[in-house]
């Protein structure tokens, strides 16, 4: 390395350094001085972020290109909802039904897809997300079909004294979701790091070898998706609590689509930069979704301009900007 | 039940078949030789319907002459978009592909919605009349959509087998940089395939449109089963996915004697399910 690239990756580590203090100061501090609306806003793309964490675990780390996620985080909301609602049971016994029911799912799913490979995996969870979204559509006595379920939560109490309120622009939701976020993203990184997750990226890197060391390729697979499942599921129930509502918006497979699209745009397998890009692209959404009516249009063309101009994700634009190439990440 | 109303629903499954086999056998084709999941392909099917429809509207009196119009349309807006937006992306890993072509359905699929609205549209049967067959009396535009869809499916089936192209294309598919190390033009080839797979979308397309109706989500209503009858037939496999097309079409007619549409969905998956345990390379894999 040169010395003015000593240099510049000194001054990379320490903006990195000063960044993330600051960011996290910020994003503490946001409730307190913008609006309920913005704040309802930055509690559900915490959610999403979430959501898109537990993504990066299955294309980023493992490298599985899977589009049923969004179908694992709305099966974990409806599960909390349909719990609630439709058989009387309370809020905590709700929600473990929500995470298992979007494991269960994420199992069977893996099951059947890792029996294909490569093409036909991709495919197998195009059907199965497909599938789900038609009976999400239909069964109305269930899910509410388009009207959804409005779950009427409006007080968590999470230890004795300590109450989370989930109405529009509460202060407490928001705290709430970025505590649940930040212990994922905890989580997710002790995965990464450990064995399993040593096992994940070797399966990334190279199936083949993965698989001639002897690792059984197939159950990694349906493992991760599993766990990212109810991660995903944990999401799913964050957003719908700060929405107060459950929708079939929830398991669409634009959704899918629209994770695939964060964790490319904040870097796949660096685990925070689709948090990031997660948060960034849901407000930008939220806001066309407030100015026209046309935001399912702009996420096509986002979609497909974001693989034609920036497939190196944000990332790459930044570098591209500089002018230089920004000191890679673990 | 009686076995009329069985023997009636085997020959509407024959129909709904041989749609899903047009729609099906394109997706199957572009995965074979170009490598890459056609996420809009049920979009140009869409757009099959919606150029026969405009067709008749501006005054072309005849389904059958509007039907090539339509086809040649799709056709052309395919290429057009394999031109502009796949092409610069060729040789990109799946996933870019996959995303691309989603992001075109969505915008086509928009786009469609905000032009022509929401609304389903009507065309008439361009064949009246029942045929009487056996037992009972069948609608003979039916019968039609069976021997066109089957004549055309084995017309495409003949170009890839016999024609200079169809070699060209099945030695694409074994092998790109060889093929294209002797002198074959590859490109040329993925335009041919590409286009043959858009043409039998929208035939598909233009055939249901009086059976079905139209409208712009009609696309991503048959795209599910367009791709369980893919993996059924095994992917890449011409010929699977033909037989694929008709087991689906024929579960779901028969399926629709007891179930819902959704249900009757939920059992063309399930079909698949036990399939991929019984066998996971495809209906066809081995028996070649």
């Amino acid at each position: 390395m040169t010395p003015g690239g000593a240099r510049r990756a000194r001054g990379a580590r320490v903006a990195r350094a000063a960044l993330a203090p600051a960011g996290i100061v910020l994003l503490a501090l946001a409730p307190w001085w913008v609006s309920p609306y913005l704040t309802l806003s930055l509690t559900a793309a915490l959610a999403l972020g979430l959501f898109a964490l537990s993504y990066d675990l299955v294309l980023g780390v493992t490298g599985l290109i899977s589009v049923s996620h969004a179908t694992l985080f709305g099966v974990g909301a409806y599960g909390m909802a349909i719990g609630m609602t439709r058989l009387g049971i309370s809020f905590w016994p709700s929600v473990l039904l929500g995470i298992a029911a979007a494991a269960a799912l994420a199992w069977v799913i893996g099951f059947f897809s890792v029996r294909t490979s490569g093409p036909g995996f991709i495919i197998m969870t195009v059907i199965f997300a497909h599938a789900v979204e038609s009976v999400a559509n239909v069964w109305t006595s269930l899910t509410g079909g388009e009207n959804g379920i409005v779950l009427g939560v409006s007080r968590v109490s999470l230890l004795p004294g300590v109450d989370v309120h989930f109405t529009a622009g509460s202060r407490s939701a928001y705290y709430a979701v970025a505590a649940c976020l930040g212990l994922a993203l905890w989580a997710s990184r002790r995965l990464v790091a450990s064995p399993f997750g040593l096992a994940l990226r070797g399966i990334k890197g190279n199936e083949l070898r993965a698989s001639a060391l002897g690792y059984r390729v197939g159950r990694y697979k349906i493992l991760v998706n599993v766990i990212a499942g109810a991660f995903a599921a944990v999401g799913g129930i964050l957003y719908a609590l700060s929405q107060g509502f459950v929708s079939v918006d929830l398991l669409r497979v634009l959704l899918s689509i629209e994770v695939i699209v964060w964790t490319i745009l904040g870097g796949p397998g660096t685990l925070l930069g689709p948090v990031l890009a997660a948060m960034l692209m849901s407000l930008g959404i939220e806001y066309l979704r407030a100015v026209t009516h046309q935001y399912v249009f702009a996420i096509g063309a986002i979609t497909l301009l974001v693989v034609l101009f920036l497939p190196q994700g944000l990332g790459g634009l930044i570098e591209r900007l500089l002018g230089r190439s920004v000191e890679a990440r673990p | 039940m009686t076995a009329d109303v069985l023997l009636l629903q085997l020959a509407n499954g024959l129909s709904f078949g041989v749609i899903f086999a047009l729609i099906a056998s394109g997706i199957t084709l572009m995965w074979g030789i170009m490598d890459f999941i056609n996420m809009s392909h049920g979009e140009l099917y869409m757009l099959g319907a919606y150029g026969v429809w405009l067709a008749l509207v501006v005054g072309v009196g005849n389904f059958w002459l509007a039907l090539p119009l339509a086809v040649v349309g799709v056709v052309v807006i395919g290429l057009g978009l394999r031109a502009t937006v796949l092409r610069p992306i060729f040789d990109r890993p799946p996933l870019h592909t996959l995303l691309a072509t989603y992001g075109v359905g969505l915008i086509l699929q928009q786009g469609v919605l905000a032009i022509f609205g929401p609304f389903a549209k009507e065309i008439a049967l361009p064949v009246t009349g029942l045929v009487v067959l056996g037992p009972f009396r069948y609608p003979a535009y039916r019968l039609v959509v069976i021997a066109v869809g089957l004549v055309l499916i084995a017309a495409a089936g003949l170009l890839i087998q016999r024609s200079t192209y169809g070699i060209w294309i099945r030695a694409v598919a074994q092998d790109r940089a060889m093929t294209a190390a002797l002198g074959v033009p590859v490109s040329r080839v993925y335009t041919v395939v590409f286009g043959l797979g858009s043409a039998l979308a929208a035939i598909g397309g233009a055939l249901a449109a009086p059976l079905f109706g139209i409208g712009p989500t009609m696309g991503s209503e048959v795209i599910l089963l367009a791709f369980i009858v893919v993996m059924i037939g095994g992917l890449g496999n011409y010929l699977g996915s033909v037989i694929g097309g008709v087991l689906i079409g024929e579960v779901i007619a028969v399926g629709a004697i007891w179930l819902q549409p959704t249900q009757a969905y939920l059992a063309a998956l399930g079909v698949l399910l036990v399939l991929l345990l019984l066998r996971p390379a495809g209906l066809l894999r081995g028996a070649r």
